[in-house]
Order: C-alpha cells, then sequence, then structure tokens
C-alpha cells in the first residue's frame, strides 16, 4: 500500500497544479483583455 | 454582430466580475474542504483499497468535463438560434476550460490505472470516450484558432460543436461495445454507495469551479470582442468620412 | 418545383466536379498510388507473418483509405475557391443543401475509384481470400457504408477546413475523430465476416453504420448552409 500513496499523491498534486496553473492564466488573459480593451478605447476615444 | 450597448469598464461590469471572484474563493475553499474530507475519513475500498481515493478527483473531473461540453454544445445551438456573439464567446470558454478538465480527467484515468492494472491504459469504453472527448475539444479550439473572421469562426465552431456533441454517445457507445466483443471482463464500478456522498459533495466543488472558470474566461473574451469592436467600428467610421469628402 | 432545381443543381455540380477531376485525373492516380503505398507500409510495419497479417488486414485497409481519401476532400473545393466561383455559386437562389449532395456524389465517386483498386491489392499483400458464397456482397455492403459515412463529413469538414489556415493539419484533426465509429464498425464487421461472422456480430454493426450515416447526413444537409454562407 505505501507504493500506492505515491500514485494518490500524484493525483492530487496534479489536480491542484492544474487548477493553479489554469487560474494564473486566467488571470493573464484578464490582465491583458482589460489592457487592450483600455488601449481601444484611447485609441478610437469613446466607448460602446 | 453587436456586443452590446453595455460599456465593458462600467461599475455594473465591475461588480459582476467582483461577484465571480468571490464565486473562485468559495469555490477552492469548498474543493480544498471536500478532499480534505474523502481522504482523511474515507474507509479503503474492497478490491481497490485506498486507491480508491482517485476517484475522488477522477470521477467529479469526467462529469464536469463532460458537462463543459454540454454547454459548449447549448451555446453553439443559441448561436445558431439567435446569431448572438455572447453565445459563441460562451461556447469558446467553456472549451477551453473542457478541454483541461478532459485533460485532467484522462491524466487521473491513468494514475488510477496503472497501480490498478498494472498498465497505463486498458482502452477501457469510459476513458477512450474521455479521450475521444478531449480529441473533439481540440479540433474545436484549433478550428477557432486557424478562423480569423470572427462571425465565420463563430458559425463554423457552432457548427463543429454540434455535430460533435451528436457523435460523443455514438462514440461511447461502439468503444463500450468493441470492447465487450473482445474482451471477458469489464471495468468494476467505480461507486460503491458508501462513497456516493463523498463523491457528490466533490463533484459540487469542482461544478462551482467550473461555472467560476467559464464565467470569467467568458468576461476576459467579452473584454477582447469590445476592443476589437471599438478598432472596427473607428475604422469603419474613418472610412465612411472618407467616401463622404470624396463624394 | 424548388425541389426539381435543386435535383438538378447538385447533378450538375456534380458532373463539374467529376470531369474537373477527370481531366486532372493524375490526382486520382496520385491518390490511389499513395493508399497501395500505405497499405505497403503497415504490411512492413505489421508483418510478415501470415496470422498477423491477416487480422490486421481490415484495419490497414481502412486506414489506408482515410489517409489516401482525405486528400481528395479539400481538392473537391479548390477549383471554387481558385476562381473565386464560391461566391457567384452562393448567388444563385436555390438551397445551399444542393451544393453539398453535389460535391458529396462526385467525392464518392472519387473515393469509390480509388477503393476499386486498393481493395485488390490489400487481399493481396494481406493474403485474404475473396469470400465465399454471397459473403462478399457483405463485405460490399460494408464497405458502402462505411465509405459513405468518411465521404459525407469528408465533404462536410472540407468546406470550413479548405478556407482556413493550417488546411493540411486541420482537415484531419476536425474528421478523425468523428470517423472513430466508422472505423470501429466497418474494421469489426469486415474482420468478422472475413472469419465466417462466428458471433453475429456484423449485422449489427452494419446496423450501427447505417444510423450513422443517416444521422451525420441529415445533419450536414441541415448545417451546410451555415458553414458555406458565411
Amino acid at each position: 500500500m505505501a507504493d500506492n500513496s505515491t500514485y494518490i499523491f500524484a493525483a492530487y498534486a496534479i489536480t491542484w497544479l492544474t487548477l493553479i496553473a489554469y487560474l494564473v492564466h486566467l488571470r493573464r488573459t484578464r490582465r491583458d483583455a482589460e489592457r487592450r480593451y483600455r488601449d481601444a478605447q484611447r485609441a478610437t476615444g469613446g466607448s460602446i | 454582430m453587436a456586443v452590446g450597448t453595455m460599456d465593458l469598464t462600467t461599475d455594473v461590469a465591475a461588480s459582476a466580475r467582483g461577484r465571480t471572484n468571490w464565486l473562485g474563493v468559495a469555490g477552492i475553499l469548498a474543493l480544498a474542504a471536500a478532499q480534505l474530507f474523502v481522504v482523511v475519513t474515507s474507509p479503503p475500498d474492497r478490491d481497490m483499497g485506498h486507491l480508491q481515493k482517485i476517484m475522488y478527483v477522477h470521477v467529479p473531473a469526467a462529469w464536469n468535463a463532460f458537462l463543459a461540453y454540454f454547454v459548449v454544445a447549448i451555446a453553439s445551438l443559441r448561436y445558431l438560434w439567435k446569431g448572438r456573439q455572447t453565445d459563441d464567446l460562451l461556447a469558446a470558454s467553456a472549451a477551453e476550460v473542457g478541454a483541461l478538465l478532459t485533460g485532467l480527467t484522462l491524466a487521473l484515468g491513468m494514475i488510477w490505472g496503472r497501480p490498478t492494472w498494472g498498465v497505463w491504459w486498458t482502452w477501457d469504453p469510459r476513458l477512450t470516450s474521455t479521450a475521444v472527448l478531449f480529441f473533439i475539444f481540440i479540433a474545436y479550439l484549433l478550428l477557432r484558432a486557424f478562423v480569423d473572421d470572427p462571425e465565420r469562426r463563430a458559425q463554423w465552431s457552432a457548427v463543429v460543436g454540434l455535430l460533435g456533441a451528436l457523435n460523443v454517445p455514438i462514440v461511447y457507445m461502439s468503444v463500450r461495445w468493441w470492447r465487450t466483443l473482445h474482451q471477458i471482463q469489464s471495468s468494476p464500478s467505480t461507486v460503491d454507495p458508501a462513497y456516493a456522498w463523498g463523491l457528490r459533495a466533490n463533484a459540487i466543488a469542482v461544478l462551482v469551479m467550473l461555472i467560476f472558470c467559464i464565467r470569467h474566461r467568458y468576461e476576459s473574451a467579452r473584454l477582447e470582442r469590445g476592443a476589437d469592436d471599438l478598432v472596427d467600428r473607428a475604422a469603419l467610421a474613418a472610412g465612411r468620412g472618407r467616401e463622404v469628402t470624396d463624394g | 418545383m424548388s425541389w426539381a432545381s435543386d435535383v438538378r443543381r447538385m447533378r450538375a455540380i456534380a458532373w463539374k466536379d467529376l470531369t474537373a477531376e477527370r481531366r486532372s485525373r493524375a490526382v486520382l492516380n496520385a491518390v490511389t498510388f499513395l493508399g497501395v503505398l500505405i497499405l505497403m507500409l503497415f504490411g512492413f510495419a505489421l508483418g510478415p507473418d501470415r496470422d498477423a497479417l491477416r487480422d490486421a488486414a481490415a484495419g490497414a485497409l481502412w486506414l489506408a483509405i482515410l489517409f489516401s481519401g482525405i486528400l481528395a476532400f479539400n481538392r473537391s473545393y479548390q477549383v471554387e475557391l481558385d476562381g473565386g466561383a464560391l461566391e457567384s455559386l452562393l448567388l444563385y437562389p436555390g438551397s445551399r443543401w444542393s451544393i453539398f449532395a453535389g460535391k458529396l456524389l462526385a467525392n464518392l465517386a472519387f473515393v469509390f475509384l480509388v477503393e476499386l483498386i486498393v481493395i485488390p491489392v490489400a487481399m493481396v499483400l494481406f493474403q485474404v481470400q475473396f469470400p465465399e458464397g454471397w459473403a462478399w456482397a457483405s463485405q460490399l455492403a460494408v464497405l458502402v457504408l462505411g465509405t459513405v459515412g468518411f465521404v459525407i463529413l469528408g465533404t462536410f469538414y472540407a468546406a470550413m477546413s479548405s478556407r482556413s489556415r493550417s488546411r493540411e493539419v486541420l482537415l484531419p484533426l476536425l474528421l478523425f475523430p468523428m470517423m472513430i465509429p466508422v472505423l470501429l464498425g466497418a474494421v469489426e464487421s469486415s474482420t468478422s465476416l472475413l472469419r465466417g461472422d462466428p458471433m453475429r456480430e456484423a449485422g449489427a454493426w452494419m446496423g450501427m453504420l447505417t444510423a450513422f450515416d443517416i444521422i451525420f447526413l441529415t445533419a450536414a444537409l441541415v448545417t451546410f448552409e451555415y458553414v458555406i454562407e458565411v
């Protein structure tokens, strides 16, 4: 059973690593999107 | 296709985004709590022993991955029906999150399978169907990456998404039958009733995270589209202004 | 009234596509040779043991058909794309499904012609006996059902991939996951029929293939306008 605990640990670790990595990706995407929107507003002089 | 008259940077939009963030915090806490609960309290399985604990991350991921594809299918249908850009952005966001969840499901399924079966892959019908779903997600996302015109991209993605959804149950039935014809044993049922509540708790926590991630990605997508629309509209106006002076 | 004109349109498009291909018969020859070449590669990869080859025969054949046949689909839209004829075609009133159906018929003819050569070669290379009695009719049915499913989806997805970037990789990525039920059904029933269908499974697989073809032909006809219009 000691062998199996490696797999169990790996499963949970991968789950959280994936989640955290995606949250970071989400945050970066949002920052870039907001920047693009603000730049577009500034360049075109107004909102929709 | 107009993105709508809502100014994407007003307080209304900002507070909507604030609410989304709370959802994320709640989801993470719920997930951690549910996982802690099951890891500590769930009894070892008759056959699998403590390996059964992997089911608490693998099965909720699988359920929510298929749910994400369901969102893609519904949003695609709505886009073809009503032509609203927001439905297209929703489908794309759900596809991104869904693809990730599907990949995670596969990885966890393999991690469970290796100590159980001695091999990393056994062409089990459910896992194999999940692998096919993964490829359908990837094809959807790559189609979007290779088409530049927004309207064309939206319309084509919607059709591809719907046809993919049509195929998922067919693939599952075919693979399952293929396996039963070639193998004597079938994969064990994964859920003993004793584990049902722990599984449900984890599934709901993952569902909260799914909703949060899709909403967050969707809001970013709306900002991106809003930026593109502003630029397009300005270019259009400038062009028209030029035509007036010429004529 | 419009039904008759749609059918006429379908036939016109099918005939135009076919005659364009006949003049450039080089494409048909090239695709056929590729199919045979792929069979040889499978032979090298899986053989030379006789039993291994026989077991793999149906699988190798269908993969050879898939990998070579797919080259036909993007090409079938090339003629219109090059000449800008697609826009003119869409200007004429009439249902879009007739455009799809016309191309479908032309591509079906093309792939069947390729199979006419590739199948006998497969039987030779993989040391498969010609089916006894009437079994060849069942095998033919499997071939037709599988090919129809392949060409329906290939023609459909190529309407998009031919007008996108990276079309050579996009079409297989879109098409092949959808082909999995067809591949399973065709290979399983063919293999079983070669062995005399001991478990009576071929009929059920063929039923599944038939259902698949009907479902996706309908879906393709209904949604084709969304694909071709934009």
